[in-house]
C-alpha cells in the first residue's frame, strides 16, 4: 500500500537580507502552527519550489534569469509588477501579506498533491479490494453480500439494514480482517438469497465490524475524495469496546470530539503517526460518524488548561485501571 | 484548587452502578452517610443521603474514592459537593428499560452543571435482543444536546469494561 505524502512548500531564499529573512522566518514559524508546512532549504536553488529574493539588489536579475520556468519566484521590489510565476511585494514586505502569499501557494501546492496521490490511489487500489472497501460498498449501494474465510463462520453482510448475520463470535470474526483480502470469499446476493441464507443467525450491527474494518484494513490511506486539510470533528464517539480497545483511539476521539481539526492537525496535537489518524477518520467517516463543512462551526474551543499536577494523577489513574492487568 | 480524588457513578435504580464500582475497586463497596449542604437556597438545608463508596489505590498510596448514587431522587443540590474534587461522572443507563434515553438526559439534565466543567462518560449497561435503543439512538440524543461524550455499550460485571469508562473519561479532560 501506499502511504500519504505530506505537502510541504520548499523554497530558497538566495542572498536575501538579514531583515527580509527575519519577517520570512516568523512567516514560515506561524504557518507551522496551522499546518502549513515550509521548509527554507539551505542553498539549493534548483529543488526549491519557490524562489524568494529581492529583485532590487545586485543579484535580482540574475536570479530570475536562472531560475526554473516552473519555478514561482516571490520577489520583493519597490516597484511591483507581477508576470507568469512572479510573484510581487512591496518592500518592506509586511508580515501578514507574506503569510497570505505563502499559504496560498501551500494551498494550491497541497491540492494538486492530493489530487494525483487520488488518481495513483485509485489506480492502485483499483484491483485490490479491501474487507472494508467491500463493507463500505454493501453500505452505500445498499448490496447483500456473503462473506467467508477459513476458521471463522459465514458472513452474511445486509447494506439495506446495515446488519450482518452470522454465527461467529468476535473472537472468530478477528479472521476476516487479518487474513488477506485475497483469501476471503466474497460473493453478491439477492435479496430473496440473503435472506434464505440468513434465516434464524443472530444479528449484530454491521457498524460494529465496519468500523474495526476501517482502522484495521485502511492502511493509512485516506479515502478517496477526501482531504487531509479539510476541518472535520466527531458527531458522536465510536462505541469502543473492550475487546478492540487501543488506547490511542481515546485520544484521538477526545481530540476530535472536542473541537474541530484537520487530520493534519490532529496527528499534531495527539502526537500519533499520520497513517495511525487516517485509519480512524476512514472507520468514523464509514459508520457516519463525521461532520464536515457547514455542519460544523469553526469557533475555536475554550482552551483547557490541565495543571501537570492533575495530568499526571490521571495517568496515574489510567494506570491502575489499565485493561486486561 | 481542591485535590482531585472522587470518581461519581450515577443512573437509575439497577443500571449496575454498585456492581461497576466492585468491579475496579481494592474493596467490596459499601454503605456510607454523605452530608449534602444545599447553600444554594437562602434556608441551608443539609441532607444526608446513602451512597456507595469504596476506592482504588494508586502506586504512591493515594487513593481515589468512587460514590454511587443512592436511589432514585433529585440530585441537583448535590453537584457542589461533587464538583468539590470530582473527577467526572460516569453516568450508567441500563437499556431494559421503558424510556433510556429519557433516562439518559434525566441524569444529564440534573447534573448539568457538573457536566458543564467535568467530564461525563456514559455506559449503557444491560443490552440485550429487546433493547428499545440502539447505541445510535443515544449518541443522536447527545448531539442533538450538544454534548459529545463517550457513550459505550458495557457490562457493569466486567472489569475491563468499566475501566474502558473511565479511561475514556481521562482521555476527555486531557485533550
Ligand atoms: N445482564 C447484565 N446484568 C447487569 C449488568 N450490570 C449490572 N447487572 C446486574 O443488574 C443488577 C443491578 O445492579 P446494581 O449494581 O445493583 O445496580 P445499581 O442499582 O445501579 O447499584 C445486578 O444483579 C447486576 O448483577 C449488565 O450490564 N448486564
Ligand atoms: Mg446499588
Amino acid at each position: 500500500m501506499m502511504t500519504i505524502r505530506l505537502p510541504e512548500l520548499q523554497l530558497a531564499a538566495p542572498f536575501l537580507g538579514m531583515h527580509e529573512k527575519g519577517i520570512l522566518a516568523t512567516a514560515i514559524k506561524k504557518l507551522a502552527q496551522d499546518g502549513v508546512r515550509v521548509r527554507l532549504l539551505p542553498g539549493s536553488l534548483r529543488e526549491a519550489h519557490l524562489l524568494v529574493f529581492d529583485l532590487d539588489s545586485k543579484y535580482g536579475q540574475q536570479i530570475l534569469k536562472v531560475s526554473r520556468a516552473g519555478q514561482v519566484k516571490l520577489v520583493f521590489a519597490e516597484q511591483p509588477n507581477h508576470g507568469t510565476n512572479l510573484i510581487a511585494l512591496a518592500k518592506p514586505p509586511a508580515p501578514a501579506a507574506l503569510c497570505d502569499v505563502l499559504r496560498r501557494l501551500f494551498s494550491k501546492m497541497a491540492a494538486q498533491l492530493a489530487e494525483q496521490q487520488a488518481a495513483t490511489a485509485t489506480a492502485a487500489t483499483a484491483g485490490t479490494q479491501t474487507l472494508f472497501s467491500v463493507l463500505l460498498s454493501a453500505k452505500e449501494q445498499g448490496e447483500y453480500l456473503r462473506i467467508q474465510a477459513t476458521g471463522c463462520p459465514v458472513v452474511y453482510v445486509d447494506g439495506v439494514q446495515r446488519v450482518i448475520a452470522t454465527a461467529a463470535t468476535s473472537g472468530t470474526l478477528r479472521k476476516l480482517y487479518t487474513v488477506p483480502f485475497e483469501e476471503l470469499r466474497v460473493q453478491i446476493l439477492t435479496r430473496a438469497d440473503y435472506a434464505n441464507a440468513s434465516q434464524g443467525l443472530l444479528l449484530s450491527p454491521l457498524y460494529s465490524l465496519l468500523w474495526t474494518a476501517g482502522v484495521e484494513c485502511s492502511g493509512g490511506v485516506l479515502l478517496p475524495g477526501h482531504n487531509a486539510y479539510q476541518a472535520v470533528k466527531l458527531r458522536a464517539w465510536p462505541n469502543f469496546s473492550r475487546d478492540n480497545f487501543v488506547a490511542s483511539h481515546l485520544k484521538i476521539a477526545a481530540a476530535l470530539a472536542r473541537q474541530p481539526l484537520n487530520l493534519i492537525k490532529l496527528a499534531e496535537l495527539t502526537q500519533l503517526p499520520f497513517e495511525a489518524i487516517v485509519n480512524f477518520y476512514n472507520a468514523s467517516y464509514a459508520v457516519d460518524l463525521i461532520d464536515a463543512g457547514d455542519k460544523i462551526s469553526a469557533a475555536e474551543p475554550e482552551q483547557r488548561s490541565v495543571s501537570d499536577e492533575a495530568r499526571s494523577l490521571f495517568s496515574r489513574i489510567a494506570q491502575r485501571l489499565s485493561l486486561r492487568g | 484548587m481542591p485535590m482531585l480524588d472522587k470518581i461519581i457513578f450515577t443512573g437509575p435504580v439497577g443500571a449496575g452502578k454498585t456492581t461497576a464500582i466492585a468491579a475496579i475497586s481494592d474493596a467490596p463497596p459499601v454503605s456510607t452517610d454523605v452530608r449534602c449542604t444545599d447553600d444554594t437556597i437562602k434556608m441551608k438545608n443539609t441532607t444526608t443521603v446513602a451512597m456507595d463508596y469504596s476506592y482504588i489505590s494508586l502506586d504512591d498510596g493515594a487513593r481515589i474514592h468512587l460514590y454511587g448514587t443512592p436511589g432514585q431522587e433529585r440530585f441537583n443540590f448535590m453537584w457542589k459537593i461533587l464538583a468539590r474534587g470530582g473527577i467526572g461522572l460516569v453516568l450508567l443507563v441500563n437499556r431494559d428499560n421503558a424510556d433510556p434515553l429519557g433516562n439518559m438526559e434525566f441524569y444529564l439534565d440534573e447534573f448539568d452543571e457538573f457536566a458543564r466543567n467535568h467530564a461525563v462518560v456514559i455506559g449503557v449497561t444491560r443490552s440485550g435482543v429487546l433493547d428499545q435503543a440502539s447505541i445510535a439512538d443515544f449518541q443522536q440524543r447527545l448531539y442533538e444536546r450538544k454534548q459529545i461524550f463517550p457513550v459505550f455499550e458495557v457490562d457493569a460485571r466486567n472489569s475491563d469494561d468499566i475501566k474502558l469508562l473511565v479511561q475514556a473519561l481521562l482521555a476527555s479532560l486531557q485533550h
